[in-house]
């Protein structure tokens, strides 16, 4: 699966890469500001950026990443917070606000003896951690106030809709859906063992992986529940597209896709991508077009166009061990990744590119 | 592609409470020379020497796949993929399990999660029990010959304890049940670190069954100390029709997953120059097929199953149907 000799990666002309020596574990973009931030396997957050805008031409992407010491074991998630900022939880029972460009990390939460493996942050600026069976939820609307959810069963992902006033929480059974509006927590019960979530654009449709290979996805204003089963893996980097309701899945060799739209979505599912014979372990749609960044398990990340097998698009040759992280900036100028095996890097796409995908 | 780093080794330690396991858990940490990260579900009076342990809650979910034994372990499967991201730090996964926690979801979390099973595996059960009261506990209660069933190594402890007769007792029952186990004697937890590492019990290349001798059919009763639990094993000599086995096997476990609580195998199928190699917990099954028959190798099947109420499965008609004719 290595890219045409005719065309380089895309990496190799417009990017650049660091071999980091340790599990790149996640990685976020600020929501402004331009700079990306890598949380690692060995407590630290990598700080890269902010991109170098050029006047037409693509950014530039600076050689530097600046290494924050943040937690003491390993950096467990990570979140851009909603004011520039970064958010990052570890195994040291810490939830830490990382701040570019001065790279100091502040406190915010201690859970001694805790992990703090699941960290979120909404757009007005809530912030929520979790560890086991229990989620903290902070932020300028609670003032002092720190709430304590205790939730059914362990809490495998959490997610913000879009406007920032809703958090789902994923577990075994169901998903819980807390709302800043009236503080409570409501159950959107379906069998399973939910393992991660995605929201639509406009916070209409809530998604969840599912442990059973599968995907489920809620129309949270009829509470309708849709199920597509047979998924062939676990579903990894779910997402819905920037506009529309096209819900996308990796996990299996190639991406899965049902337009929550259509009448019967799970009638319409689709496939996209690179026909190859490793999973899609990443996956991350452009904010604004209709592209997907893909990344494999081999390491290998391509851009993808849902509707033809062959618009794909080499980011990254294979090497470098699965795409673990994989986001685009807000503005989709960029691109960023990492690997577990401790590669991370910065790509400058630009839109001719993504025009090109399309033509391809 | 680039190499696949090693999947991380984890040895899981089962056993009633008071039986030794956390002796025998900071024995290996002394000894191995390995640097362990260590899951424990329940803290009991002994400290743990370890310099990373991480104590967890144990949460055994159910799979919503029409199999009501499939089940894993959501506890491990988080702290796992957490201590997943500081590879390079620690060799190995020591999980200390509580005292009657079922050994089955553990191992289903490594083999029914795609992240977890890709960068770690099990690598054996390792079974403590107290040679005294073992006898009492597997006649007293379901759990213990559960985890006796799950085992790939039993250890024997406090031996020096016991009487004779009883250890003998021990061993012969032990033996009988789960004739695939290794069998260690120790005194305070102190046996040699290599007999329990490496066992790459879960690996079908390593799969071994006891040489079956001329015995043809053999099914271990559930005696006065079991508790229910039975072993039956298995040896056939003419091949295994492909077709017919596969679908008898699948449907076996798929119906009858819930009471086989372990299955291994080493298949001869007509036509088939490779061994093929099985082997399942409950309903979750690997297979494969594993390197040629050597030359002048007895190209006989061995099968052993180990679970609940065996008796009603008809094992051996299953089998002797498989068989291609004479």
């Amino acid at each position: 699966m290595n890219a045409p000799a005719a065309m380089p990666p895309l990496l190799e002309l417009l990017g650049e890469r660091w071999r980091l020596e340790v599990p790149v574990v996640a990685l976020a973009w600020a929501r402004r500001g331009g700079r990306v931030a890598f949380a690692l396997g060995d407590g630290a957050v990598a700080l890269g950026g902010p991109l170098q805008p050029r006047g037409g031409r693509p950014p530039a992407v600076p050689r530097e990443l600046q290494r924050v010491p943040a937690h003491e074991g390993a950096c467990l998630a990570l979140a851009a917070g909603a004011d520039g900022c970064f958010l990052s939880g570890g195994d040291d029972g810490r939830l830490l606000r990382i701040l570019p460009p001065r790279a100091y990390a502040e406190e915010l939460a201690r859970h001694p003896g805790e992990w703090l493996d699941r960290v979120a942050a909404g757009a007005r600026g809530l912030r929520a951690c979790a560890s086991g069976k229990r989620v903290w939820l902070q932020g300028p609307e609670l003032e002092d106030e720190v709430i304590e959810l205790a939730l059914p069963s362990g809490v495998t992902a959490l997610a913000f809709d879009p406007a920032g006033g809703r958090l789902a929480i994923a577990g075994h059974g169901g998903v819980s859906l807390w709302s800043a509006a009236d503080r409570s927590l409501r159950r959107l019960d379906a069998p399973g063992y939910h393992r991660s979530l995605a929201w639509s654009a406009d916070g209409r449709f809530l998604a969840s992986g599912l442990q059973e290979n599968a995907v489920g996805c809620w129309r949270l204003g009829d509470g309708r529940h849709f199920l597509f089963e047979g998924h062939a893996g676990q579903p990894r980097g779910l997402a819905f597209a920037a506009r529309g309701h096209l819900l996308a899945a990796g996990g299996g060799p190639m991406v899965a896709g049902w337009d929550l739209d259509q009448r019967r979505p799970a009638a319409g599912r689709i496939e996209f991508g690179y026909p190859s014979r490793v999973p899609v372990t990443a996956l991350a749609w452009h904010p604004v077009r209709a592209v997907a960044a893909v990344g494999y398990h081999n390491g290998a990340v391509l851009l993808c166009r849902p509707g033809g097998q062959h618009s794909s698009l080499f980011v990254k040759g294979s090497g470098g061990g699965p795409v673990d992280a994989l986001a685009w900036a807000p503005d989709g100028g960029a691109l960023a990744l990492g690997t577990q095996q401790g590669e991370a890097a910065v790509v400058a796409v630009p839109a001719e590119i993504l025009t090109m995908a399309r033509a391809a | 592609m680039s190499a696949a780093p090693e999947r991380l080794p984890v040895t899981v330690l089962t056993g009633f409470l008071g039986a030794g396991k956390t002796t025998l858990l900071n024995h290996l940490l002394r000894t191995s020379g390995r640097r362990y990260a260590v899951i424990v579900n329940e803290y009991g009076e002994i400290g743990i020497d370890g310099e990373l342990v991480v104590g967890a809650e144990e949460e055994v979910l159910e799979l919503n796949n029409g199999c009501i034994c499939c089940k894993v372990r959501g506890d491990l499967i988080r702290v796992v993929g957490g201590l997943l991201k500081r590879r390079g730090r620690f060799d190995g996964i020591l999980i200390e399990t509580t005292g009657l926690a079922d050994p089955a979801p553990v191992v289903q979390s490594f083999m029914a999660d795609d992240e977890i099973r890709q960068s770690a595996r099990v690598d054996g059960v390792v079974c403590v029990v107290d040679a005294r009261h073992f006898l009492a506990s597997l006649a007293r209660t379901r759990e213990a010959g559960v985890q006796l069933a799950h085992a790939s190594c039993v250890v024997v402890n406090k031996a020096e304890l016991a009487e004779a007769d009883t250890l003998a007792a021990v061993e012969a029952e032990i033996a009988r049940l789960n004739p695939g186990a290794s069998l260690l004697r120790s005194v305070g937890g102190a046996v040699p670190a290599a007999q329990l590492l490496d066992q790459g019990a879960f690996e079908l290349p390593r799969l071994a069954l006891p040489a079956g001798g001329e015995r043809y059919y053999r099914a271990v009763a559930p005696g006065r100390h079991s508790a229910g639990l039975e072993c039956v094993s298995v040896v056939l000599q003419r091949p295994l029709e492909r077709q017919r086995f596969l679908g008898w096997l699948q449907r076996l476990v798929a119906e009858c997953g819930d009471r086989l609580l372990r299955s291994k195998g080493i298949v001869a199928l007509a036509g088939a120059e490779r061994r093929f190699v099985f082997q399942g917990v409950h309903m979750m099954m690997d297979s494969d097929f594993d390197r040629p028959w050597h030359s002048g190798e007895a190209r006989d099947s061995r099968l052993v199953f180990i679970g609940h109420d065996l008796a009603g499965l008809a094992l051996q008609a299953g089998l002797d149907a498989c068989q291609v004719a004479a």
